[in-house]
């Protein structure tokens, strides 16, 4: 396996209060690796020190070798992109435009869009299906189609790496399982890693090759979907009573909660 | 006209309309100039036929008319994307109040500079704009980061603080200087001369075009902390930097206007509905329309009701004022 991010003693929290203390973990290269855990647990933190959104308080986050919170913040954003939860968008922005500010990382101050941005934007555009409404605007679109052009704007970054906080959010399951899909397209036809938050432990096992099970800051336990979606695991992780069973078209674990414990 | 054209064609049109009421503006007064001698006296100022009320009188008025109103819209333009609040405004986060404070203590204590008004009223406004941002900013700063919600709240305070500061130093001072003080704090452009214009063409000519390269900035700003930063903005620093320049415009035409409102709050957001958010077409978009607001405004007031002269920042307040509730009303 080999890691593109590595986490190395890492501790951060906000203000004096700290989130996670002393984590080490890898991301796999190439893999689709998503972080479960419950509420409060520290994924969302741990998600955004990991692409230095939050500056650590002890440790290191190492990207393709280097301190990523040391290295010019622009070189960063050519080779990770994020999609935080908190995206807010513009009111009156078009699709078009929204993809295009994904190529700020490689604008200089006063240059305009060149004809390479255009490509890459167009080609973003269609690897999220998004070509034939990159003339709407934003406001005007279903949720699942805004998420599709937030994915757009992050693939004109033209980066190996991609993060995702909770993108299934506020979706209904057609449309999770549509922005789901179009990652795991991603990952195989690009070969970009994705790394993301997600709280349905299905689609998590469904559309991921890695799971890091977080509980109170700390890393519980990872490894395959087959390795880590256990009943055991989901009592001590989420405090819930679970059945495991093979899933009759897929043949994957899937996890049928019944009850808090205690 | 969709949004594209009226991208491409508005910077243009807005142009052409302010010649117009330029051309409209010189004549509005009690003294009427004949158009070919404006013309006359506009190539050849001086050739004896040449029109001292146009030349000294009505021009120097009509360019700080424009002049203020695109700094004031640039400002505002930039306060709404710093503080991701549409209702930003130099005036409405205490901007104003703080460089109104301090030309008065300008006027009041140091009599001696009055001289040289010219250079040192500016001085004064920008480090009394300057101050009301930074009280402003260690307010609205909690964890080490600006919070931009608290920035608007923190400004109105801020305003609230600086005006009543004003008002004690009115009630002890001598009626000719209080007459002074209320005149500038109407937001006067009359008596304007070509001094005015001569201290405060400098500024803007650091300032805009500081402004105008950072537009791809002011863009991504606008989707949030999290992405900007995401995005490889520093936004911190470039709050930071941004906030000062937008205080400076404010301040530097404030120092030579007025206190002057609301031109930063609806000159944008007219422009925001003619094309658009992004700051590229944004911001000139603005500056012009800002422009072309205060020189109306300016000609209304002093024409409407001859021989008394409204001051231009009131007439602004009574159109704008209904506007500013009618965003409030919408945004909540």
């Amino acid at each position: 396996m080999q890691a593109c991010i590595t986490a190395d003693k890492l501790s951060a929290g906000y203000g004096s209060v700290p989130v996670f203390h002393n984590l080490n973990f890898e991301i796999p290269a190439g893999q689709i690796t998503t972080l479960i855990g419950s509420n409060g647990s520290g994924k969302s933190t741990i998600l955004k020190t990991m692409s230095r959104i939050i500056a650590p308080s002890s440790g290191v986050v190492h990207l393709d070798g280097e301190s990523i919170h040391k290295m010019p913040t622009k070189l960063v954003a050519q080779k990770l992109a994020l999609l935080p939860q908190s995206a807010q968008t513009p009111g009156g922005i078009c699709v078009r435009d929204l993809v295009e500010y994904g190529r700020f990382p490689y604008r200089t101050k006063l240059s305009g869009m060149t004809q390479e941005d255009r490509e890459v934007v167009d080609w973003a555009l269609s690897c999220t299906n998004m070509k034939k409404l990159e003339k709407r605007e934003m406001d005007q679109l279903s949720g699942g189609q805004r998420q599709r052009g937030w994915i757009a704007m992050a693939l004109a970054q033209k980066t190996n790496i991609l993060f995702l906080d909770e993108p299934t959010t506020y979706l209904d399951i057609s449309h999770q399982l549509e922005i789901l899909q179009l990652l795991r397209k991603l990952n195989i036809e690009q070969s970009v890693t994705v790394v993301m938050v997600l709280h349905d432990l299905n689609h998590a096992v469904m559309f991921s090759d890695y799971l890091i099970a977080i509980k109170d800051g700390n890393k519980h336990c990872d490894g395959t979907p087959e390795a880590v979606i256990k009943p055991e695991t989901i009592r001590e992780v989420f405090g819930v009573e679970a059945e495991v069973i093979r899933h009759p078209v897929l043949d994957v674990p899937v996890c049928l909660p019944y009850g808090v414990c205690g | 006209m969709n949004k594209r054209t009226r991208q491409r064609l508005l910077p243009g049109l807005i142009l052409s309309v302010t010649c117009a009421a330029i051309m409209f503006s010189v004549n509005c007064g009690y003294l009427k100039i004949p158009y070919e001698n404006i013309l006359e006296s506009l190539i050849h100022p001086n050739s004896p036929e040449a029109s001292v009320v146009l030349l000294q009188i009505r021009m120097p008025r009509i360019i700080l008319a424009v002049l203020c109103g695109m700094g004031l819209a640039l400002s505002g333009c930039t306060l709404q994307a710093v503080t991701e609040n549409p209702l930003a405004d130099p005036g409405i986060l205490g901007i104003n109040a703080g460089a109104g404070f301090s030309v008065m203590l300008f006027l009041t204590f140091f009599p001696s500079l009055h001289i040289s008004s010219m250079i040192y009223q500016p001085l004064f406004a920008l480090a009394g704009g300057l101050l009301a941002a930074v009280l402003l900013y260690g307010f609205s700063k909690r964890n080490g980061k600006i919070r931009p919600d608290y920035l608007l709240l923190g400004g109105i305070g801020v305003s609230a603080g600086f005006s009543s500061l004003m008002l004690i130093l009115a009630a002890d001072m001598d009626s000719s200087s209080y007459q002074l003080v209320a005149r500038w704090l109407a937001g006067n452009i009359w008596g304007s001369s070509w001094h005015q214009i001569h201290a405060l063409i400098p500024y803007l000519l650091i300032l805009i075009p500081l402004l105008l390269t950072r537009v791809n900035i002011l863009d991504i700003l606008l989707l949030g902390e999290e992405t900007s930063l995401a995005l490889g903005v520093r936004v911190e620093k470039e709050r930071r930097i941004l906030l000062i320049v937008a205080v400076a415009l404010a301040a530097s035409c404030i120092s030579v206007s007025g206190g002057i409102g609301f031109v930063g709050l609806v000159a944008p957001h007219v422009s925001r509905r003619l094309v658009g958010p992004r700051h590229s077409y944004l911001l000139p978009v603005s500056m012009l329309i800002g422009g072309l607001f205060l020189l109306l405004a300016d000609t209304m007031g002093r024409s409407l009701f001859q021989p008394i002269e409204i001051p231009a920042g009131i007439m602004i307040s009574i159109f704008a004022a209904p506007y500013f509730l009618h965003l409030l009303r919408k945004q909540i």
